[in-house]
């Protein structure tokens, strides 16, 4: 298993990352590397940093200082549509769905980085054009099926409850066939019915060859399902490793048991 | 002219700093206050003082009347429709100028007499010292108002933060209410002092509203030292620019500038608020 | 494009193919005829407005661009109508290219500002540039249309002309909304956050929606200009610009019916008002306060919508 690891290239590679927003350091050093199937929680107190990182991953924010490395390819000075296309998607904390497009069309949007028709073609609906709207409408419902919702297709947004919203977010998310998935909170605001659906359906999602990057607050979530953990606080990775071995970690325990002082002073 | 631009700038700061919209309708206050006045004293025949207070009077419960009617009501705007609403507002004022007052342009004599006064080798016309003079007043008297007095603090406050405002106990539709009649106040003043130099007609109140504007961006929004700094600038290139070109096109010049500010450095003079590394 | 487009599109060729037959004097073809030049530019900003949710202020400039490209080089320059029409998308297209590029990356209120000032500068540069476009006063001379032999010189045979090309415009755009680009257009309305994300290239499209709103009113514009032969800067006022807003907002900004819709109450309603000729622009500030404080997007739409439930219920 451990020479497998060190033969396979990193799928995301995080290098150095300092970001500063005026004159706030968000974050500070922050390395860590991603491998391809797996699924890997980025964990933390509030304002760690976390959905940080993700902005910057995800092409939205550029680093101050540092590289992001996809497959060995610099992205970090890309923006977000073409960061897409490279194979990264993502889902957002805040819920940023389409709220005027249906369901299907929602998911529909997300087949947009692997397909073609411009302008012209979709003026002219030529036989090109009909055969990817097929091809894109199909795709849709299947994903749609995957994450539960093929029954609320033809509904808008508004007409969903914020779980099945979410579902939706990540079937968009899913339809770019991306290689690498940013989830951010994705257990958030649901119940514990809700978030044992969750992490089923991230499970499946990475048996379907995808690898997941997941920031969440939801410690049970988390150890469940994740192979690895990085661990922020206030913009700097405080560990990485195993689930296990974060769990025992003392000063991951500090940090969120606000007893950093305390560790401190034990050690000296 | 540039300090007439540079208080329709602050008008469009003031309501910005209070409540983030951008009122289209600012130039329109300017037209009214010049245009209540010439009634007031022409056909009335009020004096002239006395014809000043009630004009500007006028203009603000119009600028109140705005605000009740046009702004209150909406619940959680998008900002396309609170731009169309300031356009339709501002559409509706200067048809309802041109009703009462017809298309033709309109002047005001000026307020002390028009023979120059001769200072060093220039020579300056008293309406000149005279808007002068009332801008510093006012400056004076908002810089006041801003920094020492209650109502004021709290509609900075608003501006800095709405919600911590809200919550502090301010009450924030009011201080709304007040930004907008305190707006039209000054565009108020602003039209009455300039219409003896400039004329006034029904018309004028789009030109003043987008140079104004040009202005406050190029000040910074929300500036208000940056306001009457950009005012100063844009009444200067005008005066050079008429020198150079033919004078037609001395309204471009601002609108030129507006383009160029807003495309290369958004943030104005004064820097405004810095761009957080963000790709989209 | 679904069902409900199709047929709607279906009935409205076949209204606006026997119209003229309808009316009674020859004066109202002319009003349908400008009904069908303003729906072209129509069409454009409600793609713009309405679908990618961008703002423009300034639109009726690139109907002047139009029309005095197309008029000037068929007068002064004696180049064929047809050449004119060929320029007037081009120039327009052009600038709006020029304008949108940078005016695009702003947001909101800025944007609706630099479209304004861009609109008011090109409104001076009509003023002003008097060798090229006679200034205030105007010129006119301008040619008509001609197929060898064949000239649209009355009001009839150039209303199915304006008509045959916005028809064609209008399908163009079902067209595009229900596709792959039509969704992508308008995600960048819901999200452009998300939709940036999800591979969209947000800032390319919003340029192409802009420019292509920029060229459809170049070609309105010099449609205009070989109706009626003569060009003068106030019709391409800023005033304008607002006018064609609100005919957007009227007809609803959500959907590209509205476009049809809202230009035609705007461009025949007020010939029943001829009364009301001076207040006119009182009542467009009026009707476009009242629908936005109301029923912001949807006034046409929101009242058809209405019937629809009420149908619905009745059975």
């Amino acid at each position: 298993m451990e020479q497998k690891r060190q033969n396979t290239k990193f799928l995301l590679r995080v290098e150095n990352l300092r970001k500063e927003f005026g004159g706030i350091v968000a974050l500070e050093k922050v390395s860590f590397s991603v491998n391809s199937n797996l699924i890997k929680a980025i964990i933390g107190p509030n304002g760690a940093g976390k959905t940080t990182i993700f902005n910057i991953v995800s092409g939205i924010y550029s680093p101050t200082k540092g590289k992001v490395l996809f497959k060995e390819e610099r992205i970090d000075n890309l923006s977000p549509h073409l960061i897409a296309k490279k194979g990264i998607s993502r889902t957002f904390q805040n819920l940023q769905i389409f709220p005027n497009l249906t369901v299907i069309e929602n998911v529909m949007v997300g087949c947009h980085p692997w397909t073609k028709s411009g302008f012209l073609s979709c003026i002219l609906k030529t036989g090109k054009n009909r055969r990817e709207e097929k091809k894109i409408y199909e795709r849709a419902e299947e994903l749609l099926k995957f994450v539960g919702l093929a029954e609320k297709k033809s509904l808008f947004p508004s007409s969903l409850t914020f779980h099945q919203q979410r579902l939706v977010e990540i079937a968009r998310a899913l339809a770019t066939e991306p290689e690498l998935i940013l989830l951010d909170e994705p257990a958030a605001g649901l119940n514990a019915r809700e978030t044992i659906d969750m992490a089923e359906l991230i499970y499946k999602i990475k048996e379907k060859g995808i690898c997941v990057l997941l920031v969440e607050h939801d410690m049970d979530l988390v150890m469940d399902i994740s192979q690895e953990v990085v661990v922020l606080d206030s913009g700097r990775v405080i560990a990485e490793g195993e689930p296990e071995s974060i769990q025992k970690n003392e000063e991951v325990i500090a940090i969120y048991l606000g007893e950093k002082e305390f560790v401190k002073n034990k050690k000296s | 002219m540039g300090t007439i631009y540079g208080m329709v700038a602050l008008g469009f700061n003031i309501i910005y700093n209070a409540t983030g919209i951008i009122n289209l309708a600012q130039g329109e206050f300017v037209m009214l206050g010049g245009m209540v006045m010439i009634s007031l004293t022409s056909g009335l025949k009020l004096p002239m003082p006395l014809g000043f207070f009630i004009s500007v009077g006028i203009v603000t419960l119009i600028g109140v009347a705005f605000e009740r009617g046009a702004i209150h009501p909406l619940k959680n705007p998008s900002i396309m429709t609170l731009i169309i609403i300031t356009v339709a507002v501002s559409i509706l004022l200067k048809g309802a100028a041109m009703f009462i007052w017809g298309k033709q342009t309109h002047t005001l004599p000026p307020f002390s007499s028009a023979n120059p006064i001769l200072i060093g080798k220039a020579s300056l016309t008293p309406q000149t010292i005279w808007i002068l003079g009332i801008m510093a007043t006012s400056m004076v008297f908002l810089a006041v108002f801003f920094n020492f007095t209650m109502t004021g603090k709290a509609m900075r406050a608003c501006a800095a933060n709405r919600v911590a405002a809200s919550l502090v106990g301010i009450n924030v539709k009011l201080m709304v209410l007040f930004s907008f009649a305190l707006s039209a106040a000054i565009g108020a003043v602003a039209g009455i002092i300039i219409t003896p130099v400039a004329l006034m007609d029904y018309d004028r109140g789009t030109i003043f509203a987008i140079k104004g504007f040009a202005t406050a961006v190029l000040g910074g929004l929300g500036s208000n030292v940056g306001a009457v700094v950009a005012g100063f600038i844009i009444g200067l290139m005008e005066s050079l620019g008429a020198g150079f070109i033919s004078s037609g096109y001395k309204d471009a010049i601002a609108l030129l500038v507006l383009l160029f500010v807003l495309f290369f450095k958004p943030g104005g003079i004064m820097g405004g608020k810095e761009e957080r590394g963000r790709k989209i | 494009m679904g069902k409900g487009n199709l047929s709607g599109f279906l009935i409205l060729t076949a209204f606006i193919l026997i119209a003229p037959l309808l009316v009674r004097n020859p004066y109202y073809i002319g009003i349908l005829v400008f009904w069908g030049i303003y729906t072209l530019i129509t069409i454009g900003l409600s793609l713009l407005i309405g679908y990618t949710g961008q703002i423009s202020l300034g639109h009726a400039a690139f109907f002047g661009l139009g029309a005095y490209t197309s008029g000037i080089l068929s007068t002064h320059f004696k180049l064929s109508p047809w050449l004119g029409l060929i320029a007037a998308v081009f120039i327009a297209a052009f600038v709006a290219f020029i304008i949108g590029a940078p005016a695009l990356k702003l947001r909101g209120h800025y944007l609706a500002m630099a479209t304004l000032a861009f609109g008011e500068i090109i409104y001076i540069v009509f003023n002003q540039w008097i060798s090229l476009t006679g200034g205030p006063s105007g010129f006119g001379g301008i040619p008509r249309f001609c197929l060898g032999g064949f000239c649209l010189e009355s009001d009839f045979t150039y209303y199915y002309f304006v008509w045959a090309i916005v028809l064609l415009a209008f399908l163009a755009s079902l067209n595009l909304i229900h596709s792959r680009v039509g969704r992508a257009l308008r995600s960048i309305h819901g999200s452009e956050i998300a939709a940036n994300c999800m591979g969209v290239d947000t800032s390319g499209y919003k340029l192409k929606v802009f420019v292509l709103s920029g060229a459809l009113g170049g070609l309105a514009g010099s449609l205009y200009a070989h109706f009626v032969t003569f060009l003068s800067p106030g019709t391409f006022s800023v005033m304008f610009s607002v006018v064609l807003l609100t005919m957007v907002a009227v007809g609803g900004m959500r959907n590209i019916w509205g476009a049809i819709t809202g230009t035609a109450i705007l461009t025949i309603l007020p010939e029943y008002l001829r009364v009301f000729q001076d207040y006119d622009i009182l009542i467009y500030g009026g009707v476009l306060l009242l629908i936005m404080i109301f029923l912001p997007e949807v006034l046409v739409m929101g009242i058809f919508n209405l019937i629809k439930k009420s149908l619905k219920k009745a059975r």
